[in-house]
């Protein structure tokens, strides 16, 4: 696995797009559906997403290591879990202490992540993948921008949705639903980004 | 301070109850699993070591592997890297271990293990070679036995039996160049009379697949990738 | 929830079934009823796997709510929880392989299905052991209804076969169904169907009791 920088960022371009996370692979489903009726919102949750994934996927895969050496991987799972909760906690209180600004803004969306499949998900596939340290990183920062860029983009079109007059019986979530269907189209169109 | 000091002790000893009844559940199921995953090992190698126009073996019933003894017994190259052959090129890997069968009419049968890269990552297919008199190769059947993160209703369609036959009987003249699929040798769209050319497409390393997997290319084109690897192996290795 | 004692054994069974339907009414747990739903079997399979986790971790999780001191109840619920899954991984790895390898890393993420820890949370940390564990049932029985649903409508419209079995040709096939934005389609018209009975319901309960 001796990856160049092209292909390291081709990775990650694809896991951004190509794989979405959201739109593909249907991961991190309730926060999608949960947080995006407004944009701020929206936007506040893909800063906290960026930034937990990123700490816990490269932590996740340094344990790994550990996991792998004493023979212990069926305890995956609950090591994981329990990382990405800490991590979280870890957080919430350093942001706390050092930028009491930006957890005003972060404050809520924090402990909603620990049960956001989208963190657990992207530290699942990179175990699967076999990625080596490099490629884990960049996978990971791609996963979580394509994240924030599929969900920012749904809450405005829900935000541009909410004022329009729709049948009554699909107000609210069918609506969003069927939104999804039609941005879900769209990012299928960068299937073709992709060449072997 | 005493409250902290209780709440990590009783933290601890959840830690510690869970793990160890998770020690048992895993002690417990470890037998079945890996013998579920040799099973489905098994089914692959037999698979691949059928005929699939007439349904019969190509070996004696006794040469397919029951045990894991048996199994390692036909191991014919292994290494300790796990990878045996690899063209980043194309991109192409061929695993290890490989194995070697003899067939009922005494000719040499590879069943390779190799992956290409999908749409979502690895695309693992188990193949069958037979060394015909002549020396030349002919691949006889393939079965995919990992492709979890192909987009349902595309890629993942590529294990099932119509999309996978179309893989099956490429003799040597086809592995020449390299077969592909046939959107990558300016097959497409299919002529009307394409369904009895199948065969003649085969004989120049064109697989047809765009028809039976609408809109997927990539996925058919990591197993197409995973067999010129094997091939450009055996070509290494044998001769 | 502040649903007391009044609450018979039976209203806590069916509350997820229809009412508080964790997948169309709650929209909880939304990743796998998407991810995978493409055929009635992974549906199945995803469906009880999910019940299981739900009934067994809601039970354990009352039995131990009372000695678990507040601060730390989230960090051990998601560790019971984790728990059962990791069993649940293990026996479908060793026991229904073909599944298991279908389902993929979808069962791992069951732990981060809101629905176990939100049941965890909103009911069996404030019930007892009996009503907790039919909570977790009914909750459970409602998702394997929903993602059964959706995997049946999404196999039967990509290849015109229930659990393979043969229905109609594949004349009727509607391909996009089968692909990831298929999922939110079928999921959004279905969630605005039960809107539309919901509706006629009561506008015929309304015309009912005018009537009289």
């Amino acid at each position: 696995m001796n990856a160049n920088f092209g292909e390291l960022f081709a990775l990650m371009f694809s896991a951004m797009l190509v794989y979405n996370f959201l739109l593909s692979r249907f991961l991190g489903m309730c926060s999608f559906f949960g947080v995006s009726q407004k944009i701020d919102t929206a936007v506040g949750m893909s800063i906290a997403v960026i930034f937990v994934m990123v700490v816990s996927g490269i932590s996740a895969w340094v344990l790994n290591l550990l996991l792998v050496a004493w023979h212990i991987e069926f305890l995956q799972i609950l090591v994981f879990v329990l990382v990405i909760a800490a991590l979280v906690q870890f957080i919430e209180i350093f942001v706390k202490k050092t930028n009491p600004v930006l957890y005003n803004a972060l404050g809520i969306y924090l402990p909603l992540i620990t049960t956001n499949c989208a963190v657990l998900g992207v530290v699942f596939l990179n175990l699967n993948q076999n990625y080596d340290f490099l490629q884990t990183i960049f996978n990971t920062v791609g996963s979580a921008l394509g994240y924030a860029l599929a969900i920012i983009l749904f809450a405005s079109i829900r935000e541009r949705l909410s004022i329009d007059e729709l049948p009554p019986v699909f107000e609210g979530m069918p609506a969003a639903f069927i939104t999804a269907f039609v941005l879900s189209m769209g990012f299928m169109a960068f299937n073709g980004m992709i060449k072997a | 301070m005493a409250n902290h000091v209780k709440i990590a002790l009783i933290l601890t000893t959840v830690m510690v109850v869970i793990g160890v009844i998770l020690a048992g559940v895993y002690l417990m199921t470890y037998t079945p699993i890996v013998k579920a995953d040799l099973n489905a090992k098994f089914e692959a190698i037999k698979f691949v070591l059928t005929d699939q126009t007439t349904g019969q073996l190509l070996v004696n019933q006794d040469e397919i592997p029951k045990t894991i003894d048996q199994l390692n017994a036909k191991i014919w190259k292994s290494n300790s890297s796990g990878v045996l052959y690899s063209n980043p090129k194309l991109p192409g890997y061929v695993l290890s271990p490989a194995y070697l069968f003899k067939g009922k009419d005494g000719s040499n049968i590879y069943v390779l293990t190799g992956y290409g890269i999908g749409f979502g990552g690895r695309v693992v297919t188990v193949a069958s070679f037979i060394q015909q008199s002549d020396g030349k190769f002919f691949e006889n059947a393939i079965d995919v036995i990992d492709f979890a993160n192909e987009t349902p209703g595309l890629g993942a369609k590529i294990n099932d039996p119509d999309v996978r036959s179309r893989f099956f009987d490429i003799p040597n003249s086809g592995f020449k160049d390299g077969i592909r699929v046939n959107k990558d040798a300016d097959l497409f769209p299919l002529p009307s009379n394409y369904k009895s050319e199948i065969p003649t497409y085969k004989k120049e390393g064109i697989v047809v697949t765009s028809d039976v997997m609408t809109g997927a290319t990539i996925t058919p084109r990591s197993v197409a990738n995973t067999l010129n690897a094997m091939y450009e192996f055996l070509e290494k290795e044998v001769k | 929830m502040a649903n007391q004692n009044g609450e018979t054994n039976l209203a806590v069974l069916t509350a997820g079934w229809i009412k508080q339907n964790p997948t169309f009414v709650q929209v909880l747990g939304m990743c796998p009823v998407l991810a995978v739903s493409t055929s009635a079997e992974n549906a199945l399979g995803m469906g009880l796997a999910t019940l299981g986790v739900l009934a067994i971790s809601n039970l354990f999780i009352s039995f131990v709510r009372n000695i678990i001191p507040n601060e730390i109840r989230i960090p051990v619920y998601i560790s019971i929880i984790a728990a059962f899954v990791t069993m649940v991984n293990l026996l479908m790895h060793g026991y229904t392989y073909s599944l298991w390898v279908s389902l993929g890393i979808y069962i791992p993420l069951i732990v981060v299905n809101c629905v176990p820890l939100g049941r965890a949370e909103a009911f069996a940390s404030k019930h007892g052991p009996w009503k907790s564990f039919l909570d977790g049932l009914g909750m459970g029985i409602g998702f394997l209804g929903a993602i059964m649903l959706i995997g049946i409508t999404r196999e039967l419209f990509d290849a015109g076969t229930i659990f393979g079995y043969h229905i109609w040709s594949s004349a009727y096939n509607v391909f996009v169904v089968a692909l990831p934005p298929g999922a939110f389609l079928v999921i959004g018209l279905y969630m605005g169907l039960f809107r539309y009975i919901g509706k006629m319901r009561s506008q015929k309960k309304v015309q009912g009791d005018e009537s009289k």
